[in-house]
């Protein structure tokens, strides 16, 4: 059975996408009102990330390295691992970091972005990175979950 | 808090994260140091990551040039090229290159 932890995992972190989704539109049209709503979704967005990297570290850890990492190496595509894992394990370190980026630039410069456009769009690049990194790892989580079910398919034994 | 001082440590978060698990691949002994020091490599490099980030936000915020006008694209450029240059170094790796 799939552990629920990776599910937990997965759903935060869609959710901290949509809350930089939400800084991106919403900084589109802005007003005062639409300023305060940014901050609050950036807010949900940077909790969101730092839990998906508590969830992700205590899975990551204690069940995909003793359990699905074997299965998967000794599978029809252990690249899954070698590749796709090893890269979302690291570049995923870059994503808190720009999730609190677009928060400080947000809560430093309040109501400042309604007039700024250069400051705006420099938060909404942000945002847009937070949105297109977090879609890239669920697409490699996805390919992960494939090779693993693949290899149990098969009946590969670690 | 001034955002630049939220890019530029980002940026250099990045940078750290990119050179040390790069670092981590080749020095056998600096892998197995995170290990025994965190529990995990993983877990040390993000440890790391975050008294690295706490470290450069303190410096930057000191530094007058955090007040000049924020930009992003050296920040988007950096965590794209990060993202690449580990992604085709596992790739790299994989196909036994090193």
């Amino acid at each position: 059975m799939v552990h629920p932890l990776i599910g937990v995992h997965a759903a935060i972190g869609e959710l901290g996408v949509l809350a930089f989704l939400w800084v991106f539109i919403e900084l589109m049209n802005p007003s005062a009102q639409g300023i305060k709503r940014c901050k609050k979704a950036a807010i949900v967005g940077v909790v969101c990330f730092l839990t998906v990297w508590v969830t992700g570290g205590i899975y990551y850890v204690m069940y995909y390295g003793p359990q699905v990492k074997p299965l998967i190496l000794a599978g029809p595509q252990p690249w899954a691992h070698k590749i796709v894992m090893e890269a979302k394990e690291h570049i995923f370190l870059f994503l808190p970091f720009l999730a609190i980026s677009v928060l400080g630039a947000i809560s430093s410069l309040g109501n400042s972005l309604l007039k700024d456009k250069n400051a705006r769009r420099t938060v909404q690049w942000l945002s847009a990175l937070c949105v297109i990194l977090g879609m890239a790892m669920a697409l490699m989580g996805y390919l992960i979950s494939t090779a693993a079910r693949l290899s149990l398919e098969l009946g590969v034994k670690p | 808090m001034r955002p630049n001082a939220f890019l530029r440590s980002t940026e250099l978060t990045i940078l750290f994260v990119t050179v040390l698990t790069i670092a981590a691949e080749f020095v056998p002994a600096l892998k197995q140091a995170l290990a025994t020091g965190f529990s995990h490599h993983w877990i040390g490099k993000g440890v790391l990551s975050i008294i690295f980030f706490g470290l450069c936000l303190l410096a930057f915020e000191k530094m007058k040039t955090s007040n000049a006008p924020i930009k992003a694209y050296r920040t988007s450029a950096v965590a794209i090229i990060g993202s690449l240059i580990l992604t085709l170094f596992f790739v790299a790796e994989y196909l036994g290159v090193f």
